[in-house]
């Protein structure tokens, strides 16, 4: 009896072993039940425990309230995109070596591409965790981030006559329910880089100016080694926006103003997708490999690299073409982005970059210092001649020295004069990452037609601007 | 697990205990507490906790957003009116069948290889292990770098062989993306899955093969009648932590192809993830986490009851 028993002992143990060693591997793969639980309760509680004006305040009094025989620095931690110039980080050393000792700026970029940067922003600040002081913000990121509640309102950093220093479009972008969220840092744009040598040799008058003669061009100019058209066409922000200025281009927009997803409306969004699957799939003057351009960076390679006719880039990629191991110097040139009749230029999507204050970070007041700093008009400036990035305000394109390097910031003007931005709404986000993205990547792979792609997206759109 | 002492099924379970029983069982129960408390704390509580915030509706994307308390309302959406869950529990039953047949099949040829006396296993032994011990993160960029468009190595060797007339982005295709991650998971956990087979045929005792032998068996006839057979509990264990692992499959994923293109990729522990860590929904995101542990312990039952697989110490091995 006994020896028929210990099995069946071990046998129910062995079950109670295991389901809890599926139950654990169930919480590992899912990961989200530890850090939600300290969490939720918390973010609920938020609002009431730390009022804005109480922040106010506090503001004011906050020197004071620091230790102040010999404080050790303040160290602000800046949540930062890619920089591939590497100049961020001589401007940082600039920046502690002026702040004297008073503050300690820690500059952290966040991975590769523009999601990257959000993803690990929305981690830390859902956590409340203060590891985050400054952050670098896209424009579709300023409303999201202050509905949730992670971002600090600007109001104190840039105030007065200061505001009317910058681009009004630029302030536009980083204002969410009437209030300023962040302070505009470099402008970007579009442009379209090409090969002037090559456009000359082919007998053109010049640059295209409309999609069609775009075609053509890079039709006749490319050979077995050098490819018609780069752009950025992954599965990802950079990507979606190419797309963007095609659907601009074609009259079509995701919503109007009132925010109602007007993207199924009219053949625009069709024939922007249909255009771009014709260069890739039929013309091929776009190699299949653009689908794997995860930034601008990779897109605008073959280009430095001589093997491409034109690109469609981002002005802070210009000082790239002429960087040491470039095979195109003094070759290439950039005009605003082709149209659809070649009578205008081509819509591009605004691209402005801000810096804002996390709310969960323990020195608003020194955060708010580093962001004016940066925003100056001399740090703007010398972001601008070092890199290339426009800047907001429009003072320092008057500059005698802005001027002399830059003998095509004319040209460019044009360009950041129609940018047009992103859908402004909390939601943007979100419709961006769970939708536009994947049915991009979708139509781009020839997995559903335009057809279907053009009403999944406005169908998933609607959803989400449900709540 | 507690009253399995009082429950000895030898004996009727009201009688009372001698002071020497009540004894052993009291130090019984205090040598268990300790093991009970560890996993009520880090499977069961969460598990709770798991399932409790998926009767909410919980959105921390906006500020002062009150929780609203739905039911099963979460599972009932994810249920009727989610096509992107359908296609990450089809992309991971995918995976999960693929995967773990090549890995099998693979992995027994190698377990073979490497339980046969040769010059030079130990080293044999190494280099089917590298993959293994390699961090996923690490290879599954590797693999990047190999299926890339313009520059990878694996566009070279079809193009030179004459296969594809121009290079292709594998892991942006709807059709062969999958594939790609599938031989690329293979790789990764073929070592694995040999280990453990090694380890099994390494307790055949050898006089069965010699008895075989004698009575003139085929080498087929000994893998099939005697290794096959004493191998199976192994194997069973094995295909469970592998099944288990496929479920709960992000960092290969996430890495190599960021779940696309479209969701094309995107498993089951994918979607969980950016459901709560990037939408922030995390009433629904543990739902998505609680279905997907129902389907493991499912699984599981069928691998443990019906298939009878020997998980920590059983009576296949006892006898």
């Amino acid at each position: 009896m006994d020896g028929e028993g210990v099995p069946g002992m071990t046998r129910r143990r062995q079950f109670a072993w295991l389901s809890a060693v599926v139950g654990g591997a169930a919480a590992v793969a899912c990961g989200g039940e530890e850090a939600a639980k300290p969490a939720a309760p918390a973010a609920k509680a938020e609002p009431t425990k730390a009022p804005e004006p109480t922040k106010a305040a506090v503001a004011p009094a906050a020197p004071t309230a620091a230790p102040a025989p010999a404080a050790a620095p303040v160290k602000i931690t800046w949540f930062a995109g890619r920089d591939l110039t590497g100049f961020s980080v001589k401007q940082v050393e600039e920046f502690n070596k002026q702040a004297g000792g008073k503050i300690t700026l820690d500059y952290q970029e966040q991975g590769q591409q523009t999601s990257d940067l959000r993803d690990k922003f929305i981690l830390v600040a859902n956590a409340k965790d203060p590891s985050a002081d400054v952050v670098s913000m896209d424009v579709p990121f300023v409303p999201e981030f202050a509905a949730a509640g992670w971002t600090l309102d600007a109001e104190k950093v840039l105030f007065g006559d200061d505001r009317t220093k910058f681009y009004k479009g630029t302030l536009d972008g980083a204002t969410y329910l009437g209030k300023l969220f962040a302070v505009p840092w470099y402008n970007n744009g579009p442009g379209l880089y090409y090969r002037k040598d090559l456009v000359e040799q082919g007998g053109f008058k010049g640059p295209p100016k409309s999609y069609d003669e775009l075609l053509e061009q890079a039709k006749k100019l490319r050979t077995a080694d050098i490819q018609g058209f780069s752009a950025q066409m992954s599965q990802t922000e950079g990507g979606i926006i190419t797309w963007f200025e095609y659907l601009w281009g074609h009259g079509g927009d995701l919503m109007d103003e009132k925010l109602e997803v007007t993207l199924d409306k009219g053949t625009a969004g069709v024939d922007s997708f249909k255009r771009l699957l014709a260069f890739m799939y039929t013309d091929k003057i776009l190699p299949e490999g653009a689908l794997g351009y995860k930034t601008g960076a990779d897109a605008q390679n073959p280009f430095i690299e001589g093997k491409s006719v034109f690109l469609r880039q981002w002005t802070s990629g210009l000082t790239q073409n002429d960087r040491d191991d470039s095979k195109i110097k003094g070759k290439w040139d950039v005009v605003p982005l082709p149209s659809l009749k070649g009578d205008k230029a081509g819509a591009g999507c605004l691209g402005t970059w801000n810096l804002g204050t996390s709310k969960f970070s323990k020195n608003p007041d020194q955060s708010g210092e580093v962001i004016r700093w940066f925003t100056s008009q001399a740090q703007q400036k010398a972001r601008y001649l070092a890199m290339g990035v426009p800047p907001c305000r429009p003072a320092v394109f008057d500059d005698a020295e802005v001027k002399a390097k830059y003998a095509f910031a004319d040209k460019l003007k044009v360009t950041f004069e129609s940018l047009k931005p992103r859908p402004v709404t909390p939601f943007y986000g979100q419709m961006s990452a769970n939708v536009i993205q994947p049915v991009f990547g979708k139509v781009t792979t020839r997995a559903v037609t335009p057809e279907e792609g053009i009403k999944e997206m406005a169908d998933g759109m609607r959803k989400i601007m449900k709540g | 697990m507690n009253a399995v002492p009082a429950q000895h099924p030898s004996r009727p379970a009201f009688r009372k205990l001698s002071t020497q029983e009540f004894l052993e069982a009291r130090f019984a129960l205090t040598l268990i507490v300790p093991a009970v408390l560890a996993i009520t704390l880090v499977a069961f509580y969460p598990l709770a906790h798991a399932f409790w915030l998926s009767l909410w509706k919980i959105n921390l994307r906006f500020a002062n957003t009150p929780w609203v308390f739905l039911g099963f309302g979460n599972y009932l959406d994810t249920l009727t009116d989610d096509p992107r869950w359908l296609n990450a529990l089809r992309v991971t039953g995918t995976i999960a069948v693929s995967s773990l047949t090549a890995e099998f099949i693979l992995g027994m040829v190698f377990a073979l290889v490497m339980n046969r006396a040769f010059r030079g296993r130990g080293l044999v032994r190494v280099a089917v292990l590298i993959p293994w011990a390699l961090t996923t993160v690490v290879s599954a960029r590797m693999w990047q770098v190999i299926y890339h468009a313009t520059y990878g190595v694996f566009n070279r060797l079809l193009f030179d062989l004459g296969i594809i007339e121009a290079y292709k982005p594998w892991i942006i295709s709807p059709i062969f993306t999958i594939w790609a991650m599938v031989w690329a998971d293979v790789w990764k956990t073929t070592p694995f899955v040999a280990l453990l087979l090694t380890a099994g045929m390494q307790m055949i005792p050898g006089e069965l093969y010699e008895a075989a032998a004698i009575d003139g068996a085929t080498a087929w006839d000994r893998f099939w009648r005697i290794t096959f057979p004493l191998l199976r509990p192994t194997l069973l264990v094995a295909m469970l932590f592998r099944m288990i692992d496929v479920f709960r499959m992000l960092d290969l994923p996430i890495v190599l192809t960021g779940g696309g293109p479209g969701q094309a990729t995107e498993t089951l522990s994918l979607y969980t993830y950016r459901v709560i860590f990037t939408d922030l929904k995390f009433g629904a995101g543990s739902a998505l986490a609680v279905m997907t542990f129902l389907v493991i312990l499912c699984m599981a039952f069928v691998f443990i009851k019906v298939l009878g697989a020997p998980v920590a110490g059983s009576e296949a091995e006892d006898r």
